[in-house]
């Protein structure tokens, strides 16, 4: 009997001992990152800050223009990023937005996507998409949130993924599952996208608008490129129609007194579709390195869209799990 | 698994086959209802003589299951919107199969699809359950999946509250040793349910308890008894941030204790934990969402003191940054690894409880109640013959006051001071027996509800209302019963929606029948075409452990709260099946 | 259609178990649950020395459970005169009200044993899925009778069943 109870005791103390180490050990308290101006070339740069916040205020004299070597559009006289830098012959990622205008908690997602915008330039492909039940127009007496930015295609892709059922904000990027769910947190977005762009690209897509003012007609011709043998077709491409700054209702949670924002500008929001809302089938099943395939639309632009802020954009995807392989974005009006 | 919408010929097929499915399985329900009934009538007489030879021999199985079935119409008035699956239902059935110290436990769900109100990610069916767990004398050993609280929860809580849609199982292993005669020793290591698969991150876990007075053999008979213990909790999920050094290794530890001498009783637990960026911490800085690497800390003290008749209960609870997950994007009810209890009373009355009811903020709150059991004894002038039961309660929330710091990924505040006003509840229950046919139960509330901050919006500010309500219970006889219930809750200058009103008359047959009829009236809504009446009617059958409700009627947008986390239920219209029963 | 064959086999294997079951004997199942005081004990401690025991799972927010024990209260002397049962009532109130127990049961003035079950331990092992939930247990620990949910009445008819345990002895 006691023997049996020493036993017992120092396994059992043992083990604590083992426990304790191991929970102890395993414990990594960070240094926490400062908020601020990291740019040296601000007015308020900030010596501490160690990620920057977006609050850099520039000398309106300092030249804005792309900064990254590596895009096309890259100007060696700019010293500030405008955020503007274009890419070609690299792969790109479709970010998007699902979002509502009675949805408080949406602009946080908004904000997160220029962020992104800002960072990758247009290897970032936004779409916002209005869907569920946040985005239901309303009836109020100072006429605030009566417009209806919902699309067919947007309702039947939020439906398709499940987007507004989860509670909005939320998104996709490259319309990938991620744990068995295809909704993204936005506080995901960000290593989501690093890590798709760090990929190899397998297609490439160019884009030409060509818009007729008279007729308000945009034609688009999209060339894709093949990179490497892609055997899971059969492969579909999307092409749509996104605006930009649409000055509107918006409500914002973390504004105090009056959430309610009369002219909140909400940029691509998602309008039409040139080809169907499953888009349509390129080439035929699978596709084989060096294939160049063409696709064009035109399409005329509703009466309310302003062809100024108008921006066609494009994404290839596999049809079995909805995955998208490369996207693009050209405005309608070059 | 693609989520590909069906067609409408194909839903129309689907709808169908739901329809076929519920009626098959109540049909074989009800088969053995009849079955089991003829049965369990000899069932004490063949026990006893066929107990030894079959116990023992095959082991045994037991179970129980459940399901819940809704068939939704639209209703503009009321809000409900239209359902494209029409009828939605959730089941479960558990099967647990023992022999000797040998246990094994399966769960199979079934979400074709889940009810309103429920995460949209509950879709589908499978096995989402499974262990096997051997007790040997001193040790209990459990792989797959398991359930465990550590102390009050506050550092590591696995559970279940199906009615809510909650299940944070952790899927792994558990070993448990009791030792010494009063030292309990627990570790667990695992990943945590997600739905129908497990979440990102892995979650370790050990705590130790000892009850002094039965590890000391001298203390064993004092009149102070003393049980302490501690735990240490780590979660552990990779850093892909591109931008962030983000920690990898997230731990917590915590130390309580619970004292008893004579008529009183003293509680504690404190909790710490390390930085934890997560989605639902952040901070909203200079126009931009901050990542938190605050620590988080979690403290919880009661003093009790009760003695015949009298029952005095004081507790506070002080939350700053305890939402402790194990994947950091998780949000909603998932993958949480703790519990933070309200310290608030929980209501059952309708208007009382689903309107404005408090759910804990993990953020941060300061939270203080007292609760006070008393009864006054029979033939004394207040308690008439058969005495009182009087239930005062008083609990108020505050949030905290935080300074943001300068590096903007973190804030500083003071212990004791508390922010703005989250909640308040004052309320006094007067249960009593005024003859012995007539029971009475009287019930008065006055809440101030901060519903900003409480249900995550703005614009609606803090509701203050007080609430009356009145049950009377009459016994017409031993078996039959009939239940009249009055409330009525108003609101200060017709906030929010307003005054309402609801009847409830229910007719108990016992043990087998219940019918119930109520209605609720929004007769104070400011807006005219929102002044609707909510009717609803409820009849069930009830045998040993079975019961069978079906309900029909409109019922009112709520919230439906258990512990302290809630989940809104939207305002629905149709008839509502729902079985239960255990075996 | 295999949903509905899932469904289908889950309630067949759950009606064979049932059926089985009413001739089997369901033992209390072993599993740790605290005391009032805050100790741990195994349910195999608990007994009645070979009488009739009532176990009944309750909570402090659950109207009618507090209705069924309020009522068995007001009698409890009687049956246990009469027949010597006990009532054992099993709290399923978790961190949010389980330091309101004892109080509760104070305040109410109840005489029975109360023993907590915070984490649902014990509800799960004997497949409880909401309360009030009461079984009947004979002198050998076997569950001889079981009901869920409480209307007034219901305690008659469960007393009812613990006298014709002792009668049949």
């Amino acid at each position: 009997m006691f023997k049996i109870q020493n036993i017992r005791i120092t396994c059992s103390m043992f083990g604590i001992l083992i426990g304790v180490l191991f929970m102890i050990s395993s414990c990594d308290v960070l240094d926490a990152p400062y908020y601020g101006c990291t740019n040296p070339l601000a007015d308020n740069y900030n010596a501490n800050a160690t990620h920057d916040d977006g609050t850099c205020v520039y000398d309106p004299s300092l030249f804005r223009g792309c900064t990254d070597t590596a895009a096309t559009n890259y100007d060696a006289t700019a010293l500030v990023n405008d955020c503007h830098c274009t890419y070609t012959n690299v792969r790109k990622v479709l970010v998007e937005d699902y979002t509502g205008h009675t949805c408080g908690n949406c602009p946080r997602a908004a904000e997160k996507l220029k962020e992104l915008e800002c960072e990758w330039g247009d290897r970032v492909v936004p779409i916002a998409i209005h869907a569920g039940f946040f985005a239901l127009p309303e009836t109020n007496a100072n006429g605030s949130y009566a417009t209806d930015h919902r699309t067919s295609e947007g309702n039947e892709y939020n439906n398709t993924f499940g987007n507004s059922a989860l509670g909005l904000p939320n998104g996709l990027v490259n319309r990938k599952l991620y744990s068995g769910q295809f909704p993204q947190d936005r506080s995901v977005w960000a290593e989501q996208v690093a890590a798709e762009l760090a990929r190899p690209a397998e297609a490439y897509l160019t884009m030409q608008n060509t818009y007729s003012e008279a007729s308000r007609t945009v034609n688009t011709s999209i060339d894709i490129s093949v990179l490497s043998n892609l055997n899971n077709g059969p492969y579909f491409i999307i092409v749509a129609l996104t605006e930009d700054s649409i000055v509107d209702w918006q409500k914002d949670y973390e504004l105090g007194d009056d959430e309610n924002i009369a002219g909140y500008v909400h940029n691509h929001a998602h309008r039409v579709n040139f080809n169907g809302t499953w888009g349509a089938q390129v080439g035929a099943g699978n596709l084989t390195a060096g294939q160049v395939l063409n696709v064009s639309y035109s399409l005329q632009l509703n009466s309310e869209w302003r062809d100024a802020h108008c921006n066609v954009v494009a994404f290839i995807y596999r049809q079995d799990t909805k995955e998208v392989i490369q996207a693009e974005y050209r405005p309608v009006v070059e | 698994m693609i989520l590909v919408r069906n067609s409408l010929s194909e839903s129309l097929s689907n709808r169908t086959k739901q329809v076929k499915t519920l009626g098959l399985t109540v049909l074989t329900i009800i088969g053995f209802l009849s079955v089991s009934s003829a049965q369990s009538q000899d069932s004490t007489a063949t026990a006893k003589k066929d107990k030894d030879k079959e116990k023992g021999k095959w082991g045994e199985i037991h179970g129980n299951l459940q399901f819940d079935a809704q068939y939704y119409n639209p209703d503009s008035a009321i809000g409900a919107l239209p359902v494209p699956e029409k009828l939605l239902m959730n089941g479960f059935t558990n099967l647990i199969y023992t022999k000797g110290k040998f246990t094994v436990g399966v769960r199979y769900e079934n979400y074709l699809n889940a009810l309103q109100g429920f995460d949209a990610r509950y879709k589908g069916q499978g096995i989402t359950y499974r262990y096997a767990s051997f007790d040997a004398d001193f040790l209990s050993i459990t792989v797959g999946n398991f359930y465990e609280q550590f102390g009050s929860g506050m550092i590591m809580r696995a559970y279940e509250e199906r009615g809510l849609g909650f299940d944070n199982a952790i899927d792994g292993a558990r070993v448990k040793a009791h030792v010494l005669g009063g030292v309990y020793l627990k570790a667990v290591i695992g990943k945590q349910r997600s739905f129908f698969t497990t979440g990102d991150g892995i979650v370790r876990g050990f705590d130790g308890e000892i009850a002094i007075n039965e590890t000391f053999k001298s203390l064993a008979d004092k009149e102070l008894r003393v049980t302490v213990g501690g735990s240490f909790v780590g979660k552990y999920q990779e850093d892909n941030d591109p931008d962030f050094e983000l920690p990898e290794n997230v731990g917590a530890w915590a130390v309580r204790g619970n004292f008893q001498y004579k008529k009183w009783s003293l509680n504690g637990e404190y909790v710490n934990k390390i930085n934890d960026p997560q989605a639902t911490n952040t901070l909203f800085v200079n126009g931009s969402q901050h990542r938190n690497f605050n620590p988080g800390s979690g403290l919880l003290a009661t003093l009790a003191y009760s003695q015949k008749g009298l029952g005095v209960v004081v507790s506070a609870k002080r939350i700053d940054n305890m939402d402790f997950r194990s994947d950091r994007a998780a949000t909603g009810f998932n993958l949480n690894m703790n519990y933070l209890p309200a310290l608030t009373r929980q209501h059952t009355y309708q208007l009382a409880a689903s309107l404005y009811p408090y759910a804990t903020q993990p953020n941060g709150e300061w939270a203080f109640q007292v609760d006070v059991n008393y009864r006054v004894p029979k033939k004394s002038k207040l308690g008439g013959k058969y005495g009182m039961s009087v239930a005062l309660n008083y609990s108020e929330v505050h949030g905290l006051k935080n300074t943001i710091n300068a590096e903007g990924s973190g804030y500083t505040n003071t212990f004791f001071e508390a922010g703005e006003l989250y909640f308040r509840d004052i309320n006094v229950e007067i249960i009593k027996k005024l003859s012995p046919k007539f029971k009475l139960n009287l019930l008065y509330l006055n809440i101030a509800y901060n519903k900003d901050v409480v249900q995550g919006l703005a614009g609606y500010g803090t509701i203050y209302s007080n609430i009356g309500i009145a049950d009377l219970t009459y016994s017409l006889n031993t078996r039959h019963a009939l239940r009249m219930e009055v409330q009525g809750l108003f609101t200060k200058d017709r906030a929010d929606q307003g005054d309402w009103a609801m009847a409830l008359l229910e007719y108990t047959w016992s043990p087998h029948l219940f019918v119930a009829a109520s209605a609720q009236y929004n007769y104070g809504n400011k807006v005219e075409e929102k002044r609707l009446v909510y009717p609803s009617i409820f009849i069930g059958y009830i045998h040993n452990a079975t019961r069978v409700t079906l309900g029909y009627g409109r019922q009112r947008a709520g919230i439906l709260c258990v512990g302290g986390i809630c989940r809104n239920i939207p305002a629905s219209n149709g008839i509502s099946l729902s079985i239960t029963t255990s075996f | 259609m295999r949903k509905a064959f899932f469904t289908l086999l889950m309630v067949s294997m759950s009606a064979l178990a049932h059926a089985q079951i009413a001739k089997k004997a369901w033992q209390l199942p072993s599993v740790t649950i605290k005391t009032i005081d805050g100790k741990s004990i195994n349910t195999d401690e608990l007994n009645n020395d070979g009488k009739p025991m009532i176990v009944s799972f309750w909570a402090t927010w659950c109207k009618p459970c507090v209705l069924e024990l309020s009522t068995i209260a007001e009698t409890y002397e009687e049956w246990q005169e009469e027949t010597g049962v006990k009532v054992i009532a099993i709290s399923i109130d978790d961190a949010r009200n389980i330091s309101k127990v004892q109080p509760f049961v104070n305040g109410k003035d109840w005489d029975f044993e109360v023993y907590l079950d915070p984490n649902g331990d014990l509800k799960r092992a004997m497949n409880v899925n909401t309360v009030p939930h009461t079984f009947l247990f004979n002198g050998a620990k076997e569950v001889v009778y079981q009901h869920n949910s409480y209307a007034p009445g219901d305690e008659q008819y469960l007393y009812g069943k613990v006298k014709e345990l002792v009668g049949k002895k």
